[in-house]
């Protein structure tokens, strides 16, 4: 009596599930790589962006996920449709077999690591911009944070492509990890999102003179890394985004793309106008030093941090007597002047979170970070 | 043998005295030098900017000055980075918006330039130094005045 009780009762609720939309069961919750399970505000919203052009291309060009598009939900909707999707799901793998995929460049593992530091200000949600306090530990996928090396990737092959862009992809993850820990919300009074973006630094961007030139060339770059950069760069040319609505520069889909592209070509401005002619002369008579590559990202980088073009123009004018490996050993050395600036911080300050970012690795990580730094993290450099 | 052993002792203890000796007299000299330097930097910031031409020959004038003193500190240093010097490269990176604006007449474009400069400068504070008390402050506000000043006649 009992036992046909208790089937009856499974049976009604086998039927009760039945009738659920299957979105509401379909769709387990996400697991964490970092942050908790609890935190999933930036979860949603990345699952949201995957029906965003840039994000699902990026997502499918990557080999990341299968984007989810307002097409698949249509044909869901569609069964005589099946068939044709089938064949068009099939036609599109046998394509992305054959055209040449791209890989992540920075180890997921790294970045991941990169997102348990802990950083001490405010973060957003979007897009009610709407401020939370710290402690925030947002749950971020695989996915997302594989995105994240995509995008990454991607920005630095097109913006590349276009200039002469001095920095490796390293140092730009070192540079991240740095300013925000891979956080793409997290915004602190003055600096916004991934790269801690100012709004004198975004200006710099679209100033004529300045960083204007390469956003155009972005906007029509003939270059397949630059296709979902372009449509980025060419709305904002067009329409200067208001940094004071700070989800256009965190939220995934356009936000988090555009806070890359606008770093990288603000740091590629700082190289290209306030340091270079400094150093034009010094890098002519020691062009094929081996050290030359690496003095001129800790240069550059050196101007994107708390201390800015002054501070990073009068340490490389200073060091231009030199020989490059005395030029690179002293860069990496405090600079300190009488009145207590250090000429170098912002350097010492990405080598600082490097050596916090070694116990940050779980015991079976397969990157070797203690012992090889950030470019265990680099695969496939380029 | 033994007079042999005064004796190289003797030159020895000559030789490192005369080291040591000069060390004092590069340190004085670096701080003469630099105090030199300095002087010649507080007379810019005590130049009137009320008069536009005025301000941009004297400015000129002294920051040539201040670029001399810097290559004779650097010769007395060597392959040496003392404080001094760092400060001096940094003080003359701190007048380059004026820098700007007096090599280029104060035209339109050199007044932006100038205003870009200086609004980075403000936009990327040395937090650990407190920068709202320390002296590069008081510079930056004197800049900002003289650059209105200037670009708004």
């Amino acid at each position: 009596m009992e036992i046909s009780l208790f089937s009856k009762q499974i049976r009604l609720l086998l039927i009760a599930y039945s009738f659920l939309p299957t979105h509401l069961y379909a769709n387990t919750a996400p697991q964490c790589i970092s942050g908790s399970s609890k935190n999933l505000h930036l979860a949603g919203q990345f699952n949201d962006a995957k029906k965003n052009k840039i994000v699902s291309q990026i997502l499918q060009k990557y080999k990341i996920t299968t984007p989810q598009t307002n097409e698949s939900a249509t044909l869901a909707d569609c069964p005589t449709c099946h068939a044709n999707a089938e064949n068009t799901k099939s036609l599109s793998d046998m394509a992305a077999k054959l055209l040449p995929q791209d890989n992540l460049q920075i180890d997921p593992e790294c970045i991941s690591a990169a997102h348990k530091i802990k950083v001490p200000t405010t973060y957003l949600n979007c897009p009610s911009e709407t401020r939370k306090k710290p402690p925030q530990n947002e749950c971020m996928t695989e996915e997302m944070i594989k995105y994240q090396s995509a995008a990454i990737t991607e920005a630095l092959k097109c913006v590349k492509s276009e200039t002469q862009f001095p920095i490796s992809i390293n140092s730009i993850f070192e540079m991240y990890t740095n300013e925000s820990g891979f956080k793409p919300n997290y915004s602190s009074g003055a600096g916004t999102g991934l790269g801690q973006l100012t709004s004198i630094f975004v200006k710099d961007v679209h100033q004529k003179g300045r960083g204007l030139e390469t956003l155009k060339k972005v906007a029509t770059s003939s270059s397949s890394h630059c296709e979902n950069f372009k449509t980025i760069a060419g709305q904002d040319i067009s329409n200067k985004p208001n940094f004071e609505q700070k989800c256009k520069f965190i939220s995934y889909g356009e936000g988090f793309e555009r806070n890359i592209l606008y770093t990288l070509i603000g740091l590629n401005t700082l190289w290209s106008k306030d340091l270079e002619p400094v150093m034009r002369s010094y890098i002519n008579a020691h062009k094929d030093h081996h050290d030359m590559r690496s003095i001129k990202e800790l240069v550059t980088l050196n101007a994107y941090g708390a201390g800015g073009p002054r501070s990073a123009r009068a340490a490389a004018q200073r060091l231009l007597r030199l020989k490059p490996e005395k030029f690179l050993e002293n860069l990496t050395q405090p600079m300190v002047t009488t009145e207590g600036h250090n000429l170098t911080r912002y350097i010492l300050r990405i080598k600082e979170k490097q050596n916090q970012l070694i116990d940050l690795f779980p015991v079976n990580a397969t990157v070797n970070f203690k012992k090889l730094g950030s470019s265990a993290c680099i695969k496939n450099s380029f | 043998m033994y007079q042999k052993l005064v004796l190289n002792l003797t030159f020895i203890f000559i030789i490192a005295h005369s080291t040591a000796l000069k060390a004092e007299v590069d340190q004085s000299h670096i701080e003469t030098e630099y105090r030199k330097f300095k002087k010649t930097f507080q007379s810019i910031l005590e130049l009137s900017i009320q008069n536009k031409q005025g301000f941009l020959d004297q400015f000129s004038k002294l920051y040539s000055d201040l670029i001399n003193q810097q290559k004779d500190f650097e010769k007395l240093e060597g392959e040496t980075l003392t404080p001094q010097g760092n400060q001096m490269a940094f003080d003359l990176e701190v007048l380059r918006p004026l820098q700007t604006l007096a090599d280029n007449k104060a035209n339109v474009d050199s007044c932006q330039e100038a205003d870009r400069m200086q609004s980075f400068n403000i936009a990327n504070p040395d937090s650990e130094t407190n920068e709202s008390k320390s002296p590069v402050s008081k510079i930056d506000d004197f800049i900002n005045k003289a650059i209105k000043s200037i670009c708004s006649k």
